[in-house]
């Protein structure tokens, strides 16, 4: 029998470094595209701008400046609001939309396909869309007014530029409602109609079917859907820019645009301190929401 | 105690016939086996019963009341699934207690019903697992306890030990007609191993193809099967074909191309007929023809064609003429291939088909 062959030290790297070289290109990239541009705006917000002739660093100044300024909390209400409505009723509207694709309806598969348009559709579009509906002078208003059920277009209820939000709102709804369905519905496809029957058999009425079988095990694809949803919508820019009211207050993320458009550059100082702001909240809760779940499934026996 | 009654279930899906004019009666408190090969309709049976599937014609009555009109949570049955089903999100506890949670008994009774449950499956102490912590013969009878503890007036099993290995089967077989027996619960239970379906059932239904095409206690299946089909899906391989010679008060004669046989009972067959007879391989004796002669009734000579050793018999094939029988032997003499044989069929274990089905008929 020959000898083994002697491991050269190229094998030995690469079979002890397996994993960590697999991942090498994700990582770099991961790295400098998105740990790159988070330091450098962790940076700025601590006072450290070379490029705009600011060096106070270490200061806590911007995030001082920012949380005194009037209006601060309630931009921080209003993201949250934005961010919270839209994100329950789409989720529940989301499950109870996939539970009736189960069945079988006449014009499922065209209904099938043309749910998910708006996945393909930019933001953009469904903000445009929103425009030429709900604003005063859209379609809606104006067809009302015509059917005579509203005397002008300006008694037409204000779903834009309003600090009630609708306007954004439905946007996030248009496009993020095709998407947590999806997810909920591969979660119920994998499922397969059994527990269900099961559950039937042993005397569960439809009601608690769905409360105690179906939903604790499509959990896991609400919550991972929610989690997207809502880290969107904390963050979303564009939506809220154009929809939104255009008085005090902005969300967190059109205020800190305004700020790092502001004709004095050391302005973009504040500007970074809020995208930190946001950052910190949307991964606080994030996490804790996620602690929570996995607390609630370790107590059923899973993971 | 409930009696089950199936009359004339049918079930199309599109094209498909999956069942087809079902009639038979459960009595009250005793087992039925479906049996038949995949596909021949017995799981769309059950989920007739257990009002998971809408029968396109047919009633089915629990002591003679319709029960068409409730839906499956209504019924009170109890379904033992081929996949067990239990819900993963719920310990054992949780799956036992499942049906009376539902029916809002208070948390005390639940837990004290569970616990008596879970001794009668022999799984006190299990109440804090998951079912990703257990056997699978340990999942089937949380299942079988899940359904038991809510005291289902009909209980359907679809093939409920098909997953597990022989030896737990066999277990699970003798558990199940245990508690079937101590609970009295009215069961159906679905099964392709004919062995299953003797062992278990008070009475078997065979099914092809949608049809029922026997329905009769163990004994009259396994020894007086219809059809030549349901003699082949019972292990009786083997087939005899001639004329139906002369018919007496007890017995008849059947002149085969090899010999006369008399058979020890009357067929409704008109004399002059012919007809197709079958022995069960465990029914012919084979000697030596120093032993004995050739001349005695229903004993003729053969030879030996192949042996193969199976299981703890001897099974042989020996061909007489254009006779080809399939020859299984308890005794411990060992016949060697090509050697020269007596084969002796006793009347009383010939029996004349009733009917024929074509394919089969063709075969022979
Ligand atoms: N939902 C359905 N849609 C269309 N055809 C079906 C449906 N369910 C069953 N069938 C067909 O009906 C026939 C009987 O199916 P069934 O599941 O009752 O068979 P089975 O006797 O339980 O078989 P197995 O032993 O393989 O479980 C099959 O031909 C099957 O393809
Ligand atoms: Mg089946």
């Amino acid at each position: 029998m020959p000898p083994p062959a002697r491991e050269g030290i190229w094998q030995r790297f690469v079979k002890r470094f397996y994993v960590p070289l697999m991942l090498a290109p994700v990582v770099v990239i991961f790295a400098s595209l998105f740990l790159g541009a988070l330091i450098v705006a962790l940076l700025q917000s601590f006072g450290y701008a070379p490029l705009y002739n600011v060096n106070e660093f270490p200061t806590l100044r911007n995030y001082r400046e920012l949380i005194s300024q009037p209006g601060f909390w309630q931009s921080v209400g209003l993201t949250f609001y934005y961010a919270i409505v839209p994100t329950v009723l789409g989720t529940a509207f989301s499950a109870y939309l996939a539970l009736v694709l189960r069945r079988r309806f006449r014009g499922k598969a065209l209904f099938n396909y043309v749910y998910k348009l708006p996945l393909m559709i930019p933001y953009l579009v469904g903000v445009a869309l929103t425009i030429v509906l709900f604003a005063n002078g859209g379609i809606i208003a104006r067809s009302l007014h015509l059917v005579g059920l509203i005397e002008s277009t300006r008694d037409f209820p204000r779903i834009l530029l309003s600090h009630g939000g609708w306007g954004i709102m439905l946007v996030y709804l248009w496009k993020q409602i095709p998407f947590t369905t999806l997810i909920v519905y591969s979660v119920l496809m994998g499922l397969g109609p059994e527990s269900e029957e099961a559950a039937l058999t042993l005397g569960a009425s439809r009601w608690q079917t769905f409360w105690h079988v179906t939903l604790p095990q499509i959990m896991p694809g609400i919550v991972s859907a929610t989690i997207i949803v809502f880290a969107f919508n904390f963050g979303s820019f564009e939506v809220p820019f154009i929809l939104g009211a255009k008085i005090s207050p902005f969300t967190l993320p059109v205020e800190a645009w305004r700020a790092f458009d502001d004709a004095d550059y050391t302005r973009r100082l504040r500007a970074m301190a809020i995208v930190m702001v946001i950052s910190l909240i949307s991964s606080v809760l994030l996490i804790s929401y996620l602690s929570v779940y996995r607390f609630y499934e370790r107590r059923r026996g899973r993971v | 105690m409930t009696e089950l009654e199936l009359d004339g279930l049918v079930k199309r899906f599109g094209d498909v016939t999956a069942v087809n004019g079902v009639s038979l009666t459960v009595d009250a408190g005793s087992l039925v086996a479906l049996l038949g090969p995949s596909g021949c309709g017995k799981t769309t049976s059950l989920r007739m019963i257990a009002g998971l599937e809408q029968p396109t014609e047919g009633d089915i009555r629990f002591n003679g009341e319709s029960v068409l009109h409730l839906a499956p949570e209504k019924r009170n049955i109890g379904m033992v699934f081929q996949r067990y089903v239990l819900f993963p999100h719920m310990n054992v506890a949780g799956n036992v207690g499942f049906g009376l949670r539902m029916r809002g008994l208070p948390k005390p009774v639940i837990a004290e019903r569970v616990a008596e449950v879970l001794d009668i499956v022999q799984l006190g102490g299990f109440e804090r697992r998951f079912p990703s912590q257990l056997s699978g013969g340990q999942q089937q009878r949380v299942a079988i306890a899940r359904t038991v503890i809510t005291n289902p007036r009909v209980m359907l099993m679809d093939e409920p030990l098909s997953n597990l290995d022989a030896k737990l089967r066999e277990e699970m077989r003798a558990f199940i007609t245990e508690l079937q027996k101590r609970l009295e619960i009215t069961t159906v239970f679905v099964t392709h191993d004919q062995v299953e379906a003797i062992e278990l059932a008070d009475q078997v239904g065979v099914m092809f193809d949608g049809d029922l095409v026997q329905f009769g206690t163990p004994e009259e299946i396994f020894n007086h099967p219809k059809t030549p089909r349901i003699a082949d899906f019972m292990g009786a391989t083997n087939l005899i074909s001639g004329t139906l010679l002369e018919k007496g008060s007890q017995d008849c004669v059947l002149e085969s191309s090899v010999r006369k046989l008399r058979i020890g009972h009357v067929p409704e067959h008109a004399v002059g007929n012919s007809v197709l007879a079958t022995v069960r391989p465990e029914h012919i004796d084979l000697s030596l023809p120093s032993e004995t002669g050739d001349a005695v009734e229903n004993a003729f000579k053969a030879e030996v064609s192949e042996a193969v050793y199976f299981g703890g018999t001897l099974s042989y094939r020996v061909r007489a003429g254009d006779f080809s029988l399939q020859v299984k032997d308890r005794s411990t003499r060992h016949f060697a291939e090509g050697e020269e044989v007596i084969v002796r069929i006793d009347p009383a274990h010939l029996w004349v088909f009733p009917e024929a089905d074509t394919e089969l008929h063709a075969r022979a």
